[in-house]
């Protein structure tokens, strides 16, 4: 599963142009703000029903380990994501079921095309689920280690 | 679906099927027209994703 995750993350946030219409830089750019608004997100350990608060801590405390180590290369966080896609990009990943139409058509006044945008939520989208999958992981390995002591 | 690439920018083959599916069920499928639009780029990855956390070993 995890190979296909990194498989996943390569293909699409990859240094390959031809892949996209926009650049990998923006993508992981997007990707990365993505798991950052995640990880921020009290509610991503809230909703994995942790036992305490201190079981709680140290799931975020493991997954930001998790996602420090399988971070984008430092390029990607050089590069800074356009003002006018930050209030989408947090939607996408923390509220996306009160994505509009409207948003969309904001996007588009603003310039990006269908395309442009199609990349740009999967990106945040892949930022998001990759931070939560990590929390999940983290909260698993948790619990053996209590089933194992 | 909000973005319009996603109902009618498909290549002629998986247009094609979505034709057939939306003219017996009425509607299609969300994810379906994700994961088919521009498969090298993300959905035959997103694919072999949702393929090992159903099918393979949880172990």
């Amino acid at each position: 599963m995890l190979n296909q995750v990194r498989t996943l993350l390569g293909a699409f946030l990859g240094d390959k142009p031809n892949h996209g219409v926009t650049s990998p830089a923006l993508r992981r750019a997007i990707e990365a703000q993505a798991a950052q608004l995640s990880r921020d997100d009290r509610a991503t350990a809230t909703v994995l029903n942790a036992r305490s608060a201190q079981l709680r801590r140290t799931i975020e405390a493991q997954a930001a380990q998790i996602n420090q180590a399988d971070s984008p290369p430092a390029s990607a966080s050089s590069f800074s994501v356009p003002t006018a896609l930050e209030a989408y990009i947090r939607k996408v990943t923390l509220h996306a079921d009160k994505v509009t139409d409207n948003d969309i058509e904001a996007l588009k006044q603003a310039g990006y095309s269908e395309d442009e945008l199609f990349e740009i939520t999967i990106s945040a989208a892949i930022g998001a689920a990759r931070t939560r999958l990590n929390v999940g992981l983290a909260a698993l390995s948790i619990e053996e280690d209590i089933h194992a002591s | 679906m909000r973005l319009k690439i996603l109902d009618h920018g498909h290549r002629p083959l998986p247009q094609f099927v979505f034709n057939v599916i939306w003219r017996v069920t009425g509607f299609l499928p969300g994810p379906l027209a994700v994961n088919s639009y521009r498969r090298e780029l993300f959905g035959r990855h997103f694919s072999a994703c949702i393929q090992a956390a159903l099918r393979e070993s949880s172990t």
